[in-house]
């Protein structure tokens, strides 16, 4: 379903020209050959190949050839792979020092072609034998590669048959026709690219492989001119390519576009900077091939130039110089026209006297004049907003500050007027960006207006300070006021300061946001101890202390006085006992008030208890019978 | 010969024991989903890509609208990071979705988004759930004052100054004056959301518009209100991170040059240093604290008691670890902060550090008794946040504990010993005294 549906996409995209809008620049290439550099420290034997390869598509020198070429000789021993020999072969022919064939490489090559072999193996021991000078037999390599693609008809596997066809004499013809089923496998992209699934590698491989093949058998490739174009596009659009195995494919790929039989995609591009202006009046074109090599002498036309705004067409039918300085680069000189500031399209052909170059025709560019801009009549100043009075404007003058300071409160509006003029034509003119950028300037906070324009092409900015106190957040201070002049198509984009505006907001109407401690250090908190409670002096306390005592002093006087006596003591066990366990009792109560807890205390208290108890209800009844004896 | 089976057995358990070694070694790798809308994407983005790989990641790259995606089996994630390069996917396949995305955030996966100027309202409707709004289709960021001299023309190819960058080393690496390469759609949050961090903002000359229709209404996003990188981290910690460019991680703008209008030029855009520590930032590889131990005692000793009794010296120790290439090594800050709240806090103190990770405050514990926290939140820009709390028992003093002998108490201890001397004296004296021969005839 999804591949019919691409296949329609793909005629459909027939009918719209398409050329290379990139080539690999001398910047591509300088990266390009970054990425195969570490190669160079010789490790491993893939890599070296890669970039043995890639510099030889770059056209850069190998360094240390002899170095280079010595590894890859002695990784060839008795008795290693099929793959290894195809590496060093090829790595060899890239560095220009042939692998030797040996009896055993020989062997290994031939025993490898056998039928049950996949394509990609078939593909190092026919490539292999081919660099080391070994005749195969063609008949029996074919039989082989139709075995594998019977087996395996992906598109990988049709890659690496059409290189096994192209290195093969004879008749390859039952190899050619499956082209045209890989072509159709193709995946289109945006309707100008095309790719198989897998990407880079396997695209480079199917197209190289494709366009050899169709050298070797001298028939034109079942590949239409825009579907070459395509192809060159997506490997174009693939050159930032980090890999060293993607770069060595996509340069097989490019060179093969540069130099074939058959298609030759066209690069043509601006060689000039996107922008024209009155300093720089022509638009200058490169045509190259993919690898950004001139394709000689050629006739250049430019179809069309129209503006993109409004469709006028400025330029038609009209041939583009060759410039002197440069090789395949053609210029036009485009203000002498006289054309207003914008964006044009502009489509350029080529006469292709080589039947072999595509994507040359109709080939769109885009460029844009430039002119420069004028800010006049500029007039800044605050009105009241009942418009009770005139508004107090003054002028300002590019690149001036107003020196004094502008002040409005909520009653006032502020107001700016300014004229973008083009300097070109003279006229008034309209640009894509006319903001005002207010800026209070403790916080940096901004807020941007846009600046509209009246019929006459005035640009105004007014705004009423009480209505834009949200935009303001009610913050009173000092804010600058800077005009951003900016369009695609103006020389001289402008970022002016050019006055300072004093705000004032009624102090209510600014709320007190609670602080955020969000990503902050919050403020510290240290506890603050309860004072202890005030205490009378010593004085007192001591007097009263004294006068708690005189109560049991007095009593002890007084009993003094009287004669107490406790000549009634009974000798007995209970009554010693009863006024030691009193006593033990009250320093009991010392001793809690001391150190003891309620617990120990009351475990002892219990123990004295029992037995002051018990000794004082003996001692009292003892007592008692003495009286009534005595009474 | 009986040694036999005893050896099999030996070998038997290092067996296990090494597949356990391996299994663990799995775990630890991290598994990191790529969604992109050709596979093209994993050539254009090559370098990201493999820096990923680099540092460990497993890579899955596949379409966003293959039917085999999910993200999670038997209720376990299968990755731990997202990345979605697809701006045009109109439907995601397979068990994906935006809610399943969110589910995703929530269970603490972390997601890499760009978006495009024509991204599809997918990618739109995804980035609103994480607090971001993407401008119109078709709006493009522009800047007629700070373009690339690669523009093509509109001026959409901004070269941001590294101004705009958020300051925070460990979300965007060290600063440098570098421009940053952008071409996309403008980002729109919400300032009142401290969730979401503005990773760079545009400059204040930039706006997001059509640039082939003339404005006519106020843009939506305007200066350094409007955003060029956006960065959520969720209170579980996930990390997301939305940019409007998908171009900003591409090969072309990492290995670009960089020439402003005002004639500065630059062998190297900014982008490959700042995509490669943003991306380390947004899978928790930077800016990853853990706690490592608390401990909490009385100063003069070494246990933490069973409950702490009011106006005790209290001594308060925290180790505290950040993610380094990997390994864990010692976290220093002059900033962490330790809060002792009952309810409230009552205490909160600045925390000394030391060079081996252990932050410690001593404070006296207040006069008010109840069940308290110690309480570590750390959160700074950048980091994951870090929560710890501990609860303990603040009880008052038992009647032991309180002040004796205060002077101004003479007089209650005076009277409360004359009480009980003089109960002791009258008992003795009323039970035993005898009366004088004397009285007793004048009776």
């Amino acid at each position: 379903m999804r591949r019919g549906a691409l296949v329609i996409l793909a005629l459909l995209g027939v009918s719209s020209a398409l050329s290379p809008s990139t080539y690999l620049t001398p910047g591509d290439k300088e990266r390009l050959k970054l990425v195969l550099e570490p190669a160079w420290s010789l490790s491993d034997l893939a890599q070296v190949l890669y970039a043995s390869a890639g510099y030889k598509h770059l056209g850069q020198p190998i360094p240390n050839v002899q170095g280079v070429c010595n590894f890859v000789k002695s990784s060839v021993s008795d008795g290693v792979t099929v793959e290894t020999l195809f590496l060093a072969s090829s790595a060899g022919k890239a560095l220009g020092c042939p692998i030797e064939a040996s009896a055993s490489s020989v062997q290994a090559v031939s025993e490898a072609i056998r039928e049950g072999a996949s394509s990609q193996e078939l593909f190092h021991a026919v490539t292999a034998a081919s660099n080391l000078g070994v005749d195969l037999d063609a008949a029996k390599v074919l039989r082989a590669t139709q075995m594998a693609l019977k087996k395996d008809d992906s598109v990988l596997s049709l890659g690496y048959a059409f290189h096994v066809g192209a290195q093969l004499r004879g008749e390859v013809g039952s190899i050619f026709e499956r082209i045209e089923d890989a072509v159709v496998q193709a995946d289109e992209v945006d309707g100008r690219m095309l790719q198989f699934e897998g990407g880079l590698s396997i695209t480079a491989l199917v197209l190289s492989g494709a366009y050899k093949l169709a050298e070797a058998s001298n028939k034109a490739p079942p590949i239409k001119p825009d579907q070459a174009v395509k192809f060159a596009n997506y490997l174009m659009s693939r050159k930032s390519v980090q890999m060293s195995k993607g770069v060595y494919y996509l340069l097989e790929a490019v060179s093969m576009f540069t130099n074939n039989k058959f298609h030759v995609p066209v690069a043509i591009t601006l060689a000039s900077n996107v922008a024209v202006s009155a300093e720089a009046p022509q638009v200058q074109v490169r045509v190259t091939d993919l690898k950004g090599n001139s394709l000689g002498s050629l006739k250049v036309t430019a179809n069309s130039a129209t503006r993109e705004s409004d469709e006028v067409v400025i330029i038609s039918k009209e041939a583009l110089t060759p410039v002197s300085s440069a090789e395949g680069v053609y210029e036009l000189d485009v203000m002498s026209r006289g054309p207003d500031r914008g964006f044009y399209r502009l489509v350029v052909s080529v006469d292709a006297p080589d039947a072999r170059l595509v994507g040359h025709t109709a080939a769109q560019l885009t460029f844009k004049v430039l002119t420069a801009i004028d800010i006049q009549g500029v007039e800044i100043g605050t009105a009241d907003s009942d418009q009770s009075t005139a508004p107090n404007l003054k002028k300002v003058t590019y690149p001036n500050t107003l020196a004094e300071v502008l002040v409005a409160d909520q009653h006032q509006r502020v107001m700016l007027r300014f004229v973008v003029r083009d300097t070109a034509s003279g006229r008034p003119t309209e640009v894509h960006q006319a903001f005002v950028k207010i800026t209070h300037i403790d916080s940096k906070r901004e807020i941007i207006f846009v600046a509209e324009t009246d019929a006459n092409d005035i640009y105004k900015f007014d705004i009423d300070v009480s209505n834009s106190m949200k935009e303001f957040g009610g913050v009173s201070g000092v804010y600058s006021v800077e005009l951003i002049i900016g369009d695609a198509s103006i020389s001289n984009p402008t970022l002016w300061h050019l006055a300072d505006l004093s705000l004032t907001f009624p102090e209510a109407a600014s709320p007190t946001q609670p602080q955020d401690y969000t990503y902050k250090v919050r403020p510290e908190i240290k506890h603050v101890f309860r004072s202890p409670d005030q205490r009378p002096s010593s004085v007192v306390s001591r007097t009263f202390t004294v006068l708690c005592v005189l109560p049991l002093l007095m009593l002890l006087i007084m009993w003094a006085k009287l004669g107490v006596n406790v000549a009634n003591f009974p000798i007995t066990l209970s009554a010693f006992a009863f006024h030691v366990g009193l006593a033990v009792i009250l320093g009991l109560f010392c001793l809690f008030w001391l150190h003891l807890d309620m617990f120990t205390t009351l475990r002892y208290l219990f123990m004295i208890g029992i037995v002051t108890f018990f000794s004082g209800n003996t001692m009292l009844s003892s007592i008692a019978a003495k009286r009534k004896e005595n009474a | 010969m009986e040694l036999g089976p005893l050896g099999s057995k030996v070998t038997g358990v290092m067996l296990r024991l090494c597949l356990l070694a391996v299994c663990v070694a799995a775990a630890a790798a991290t598994n990191t989903l790529v969604l992109v809308d050709t596979l093209a994407t994993r050539e254009t983005h090559s370098i990201f890509l493999k820096s990923l790989q680099e540092r460990g990641h497993e890579l899955t790259v596949k379409v966003a609208d293959d039917p085999s995606l999910q993200l999670s089996r038997y209720g376990e994630y299968l990755y731990q990071n997202l990345v979605i390069f697809a701006p045009g996917v109109e439907e995601f396949g397979g068990a994906l979705s935006v809610e399943t995305i969110v589910e995703f955030i929530d269970g603490g996966g972390n997601v890499l988004v760009a978006g495009s100027r024509e991204a599809a309202d997918l990618i739109r409707e995804l980035v609103t759930e994480v607090g971001v709004e993407m401008d119109e289709e078709g709006a493009a960021v522009i800047d007629h004052l700070h373009y690339d001299a690669n523009d093509d023309g509109q001026h959409t190819l901004i070269a941001a100054p590294s101004s705009g960058l958020i300051d925070s080393e460990v979300m965007v690496g060290a600063r440098d004056a570098i421009p940053l390469l952008y071409r996309g759609t403008g980002l729109i949050t919400d300032a009142d959301n401290p969730l979401v961090l503005p990773v760079l903002r545009a400059p204040s000359t930039a706006y997001c518009y059509s640039p082939t229709q003339a404005i006519t209404d106020y843009p939506h996003a305007t200066g350094q209100n409007m955003l060029l990188v956006a960065a959520l981290q969720a209170r579980n910690n996930a990390r997301v991170v939305v940019s409007g460019s998908l171009e900003f991680f591409s090969d072309a703008f990492i290995m670009a040059s960089v020439q402003t209008p005002q004639g500065a030029s630059y062998e190297r855009s900014g982008n490959g240093r700042v995509v490669e520590a943003l991306s380390r930032w947004v899978f928790m590889e930077e800016g990853v604290l853990r706690v490592v131990s608390i401990d909490h005692h009385l100063q003069d000793q070494s246990e933490p008691p069973v409950a702490y009794t009011i106006k005790d010296d209290v001594e308060y120790k925290i180790k505290v670890e950040r993610l380094v290439e990997g390994t864990w090594k010692p976290y220093v800050a002059n900033d962490m902060q330790m809060e002792f709240v009952r309810i409230d806090p009552f205490v909160r103190l600045t925390m000394t550090p030391s060079s081996n990770g252990l932050f410690s405050v001593k404070f006296k514990v207040p006069d008010v008794y109840g069940v308290y926290q110690f309480k570590v939140e750390y959160n700074r820009v950048g980091f994951t946040r870090l929560y710890s709390s501990t609860q303990v028992s603040v009880r008052p003093f038992t009647h032991l504990q309180y002040e004796r002998f205060i002077e101004c108490a003479y007089p209650y201890y005076a009277s409360a010993f004359s009480m009980m001397v003089g109960v002791f004296l009258f008992s003795l004296v009323f039970l035993h005294h005898k009366e004088s021969p004397s009285k007793t005839k004048a009776d």
